[in-house]
């Protein structure tokens, strides 16, 4: 059936608007990391890039990007890694063992996930600080799981909750314990929930930049989004070079969510219990 | 190789009751069959067996030990299920190696066993397969073959044929009776299927609301029905079941429902006026008459269900349906009159829904 040229015109219109606002500020800085310092600061500006990569050697090499890069992979890294240890099993737990409570266990850990970050900036801060977690990678994964556990808890256990339960029963009766049962059937079969979980802890704790600022103060330990924000121009503001660690900060995390993505589309079609 | 006792079996969901007091003895080796309409209690059953529910009151007993607080992995069983339940994410080789490699049984043994089973089914090409990569047919060989390779001293099946197509379902009956043959594995089998249950089962038991009706060979249970229930749910077309009293006149039982009188072989009737149910097989029915003492109906025919092997004729005698079954080839018309015979030998009795004998006093 052909669509009425309005309201399919209308839905190209949408998706041109959409990509436009959200790709823009992108293409924007993209841009702008190809472009030499004086480029940068012309007025009017310059559309075209001429292909200087002056911004990126100085980024890399001046303003030390590998050494913010390696403390966002390791911090980023373990939250993403911890947060799905301890999630899997709690999920599993809510979405399948029978005990009391279950539903204001699940209530609590949403409405965690709801508060604004301001509210736990004190606590978090005087804790660590008692038991020396400032300036530490570890002070920063800490509430870094806070803050993930809860979503990915939620997503897993939507996952888990729909697996059927007859492969639990076999597994049971095939020789597993419970926690075999989670560990080699349930698990592997929640794959793209866990994938899902898993990109979405990436991102936050890839990103963050609140929490990161508030307790990494020494230069050596701090993460991209704080170490690029505080990238120093002896005169002027560095926007080559901000542009320029901003692109290399988001490929990695661009990479990562390419790679999971393949795993969650496969996870999808492979569910299939019965034909 | 296991002997399995049900001790008062009693089962509670909430206020729920689905198995009153269950109790059955399956000697070993032997293949059983629980038959009943959904929701008798039969898969919750077979559950508790399996240690996957757990009873409300009552004890399983294997070889005469309670295993009732034994954990369904340590209780040496294997479950066929209705979907399946293969593990999507493994192959073939794998699902069927699962079982074993949970028990950390040697490399060699799970070979051999796997080999054993593999030949058994025939199911070679699939090894290397995912379970998504298989017909509904290869899927419950897999899963048959996945309770095989572990010898359980227990086989249990929910209902394991009921998502396969008619054809399927016929060949695997069979195959299943050969495994049972040569494995001589204890069998529990449960179906809503009553062709399954009387072609599989050495001993079938009925059940409907969490209580055993009747256990007995597919002969007994279709030659003496205990209750009304039992005589309706096997065979078909369904037995006909007229409902009625018996009333003694002058030394002789009748039974007589609206302006139908049906006089009973019943030496000596309950005194006075009692309801009860009176049963007659379809193929029991005859259009002419026989030597043997029998009664007669006469009404009319109502239609005709010519099935190729069998005719199935419904007749209307004083506004009581009763259907027959006969041989093709008869020319009767809808609308015409016609007179049916019964062996009195072939009628069944039932008072307060328990079966009366020939020579038993109500």
């Amino acid at each position: 059936m052909k669509k009425p040229f309005l309201e399919c015109s209308l839905l190209h219109v949408g998706i041109i608007l959409s990509v436009i606002i959200s790709l823009v500020p992108f293409f924007w800085f993209i841009i702008t990391s190809l472009k030499s310092q004086t480029a940068v600061e012309a007025i009017p500006p310059t559309w075209w890039p001429n292909g200087n990569l002056d911004a990126y050697r100085s980024a890399l090499l001046d303003h030390q990007l590998l050494n913010y890069m390696m403390n966002s992979v390791i911090v980023a890294g373990s939250t993403t890694i911890i947060a799905l240890l301890l999630a899997i099993p709690a999920a599993y737990a809510l979405a399948r063992v029978r005990m009391k409570g279950k539903s204001l266990i699940l209530g609590g850990l949403l409405s965690m996930s709801m508060f604004p970050q301001i509210v736990i900036a004190g606590p978090v801060w005087e804790i660590l600080k008692h038991i020396g977690g400032l300036n530490t990678h570890w002070g920063l994964v800490l509430p870094y799981l806070t803050l993930t556990l809860p979503l990915a808890i939620w997503i897993l256990a939507t996952f888990f909750k729909e697996l059927p339960r007859e492969l639990e029963d076999a597994a049971r009766v095939d020789g597993c314990t419970l926690w075999q049962t989670m560990s080699k059937v349930m698990a592997p079969l929640a794959a793209p929930g866990i994938f899902t979980a898993a990109i979405l802890t990436f991102i936050y704790a890839w990103n963050e930049f609140f929490f990161a600022l508030l307790i990494l103060t020494d230069p050596e330990q701090q993460t991209l989004p704080v170490g690029i924000a505080l990238f120093q121009g002896e005169f002027t503001m560095p926007w080559g070079e901000l542009a320029a660690a901003s692109v290399l900060a988001t490929l990695p995390l661009v990479l990562v969510v390419l790679l999971f993505q393949r795993g969650i589309i496969s996870g999808l079609s492979a569910g299939a219990i019965k034909g | 190789m296991a002997k399995l006792d049900l001790h008062h079996i009693q089962k509670q969901f909430g206020s729920t009751r689905v198995l009153q007091d269950i109790s059955l003895s399956v000697s070993d080796g032997a293949f059983i069959v629980l038959l009943g309409p959904s929701g008798c209690g039969k898969s919750t059953l077979l559950r508790i067996i399996a240690g996957l529910d757990v009873q409300t009151a009552g004890s399983v007993l294997i070889d005469g030990k309670p295993i009732d607080h034994v954990a369904p992995r340590d209780r040496d069983m294997a479950m066929v299920f209705q979907q399946y339940a293969l593990y999507p994410h493994l192959t073939v080789r794998e699902n069927l190696a699962f079982g074993l490699t949970m028990r950390k049984e040697p490399a060699t043994v799970i070979q051999t066993r796997i080999k054993e089973a593999v030949d058994l089914l025939e199911i070679h090409p699939l090894l290397d397969r995912l379970p998504k990569e298989l017909s509904g047919g290869q899927r419950q060989r897999v899963a048959m073959g996945r309770a095989i390779v572990r010898k359980p001293k227990l086989f249990l099946f929910d209902e394991p044929l009921s998502n396969l197509d008619a054809r399927l379902r016929g060949t695997m009956r069979i195959e299943l009776q050969k495994l049972h043959k040569r494995l001589g594995i204890t069998m529990v089998y449960v179906t809503h299927d009553q062709i399954e249950a009387m072609t599989l089962g050495e001993t079938i038991v009925i059940m409907d609301h969490g209580n055993i009706l009747q256990v007995g060979s597919s002969e007994e249970i279709y030659r003496q029905p205990n209750t009304p229930f039992v005589a309706g749910f096997i065979g078909h077309p369904p037995m006909n079941l007229l409902e009625g009293n018996v009333t003694t006149d002058q030394q002789t039982c009748y039974f007589h429902t609206g302006n139908l009188r049906i006089t009973l072989p019943i030496h000596s009737c309950p005194p006075t006026l009692t309801s009860a149910v009176l049963g007659i097989r379809p193929e029991d029915i005859h259009l002419t008459s026989s030597e043997t003492p029998e009664i007669t109906i006469s009404g009319t025919v109502e239609c005709i269900e010519n099935l190729g092997a069998d005719l199935f004729m419904y007749v209307l005698a004083q506004e009581q349906r009763i259907v027959l079954r006969t041989a093709p080839g008869q020319h009767k018309q809808p609308g015409e009159a016609i007179t049916i015979h019964v062996p009195r030998n072939r009628l069944h009795l039932f008072i307060d829904g328990q079966r009366i004998e020939r020579n038993q006093t109500p």
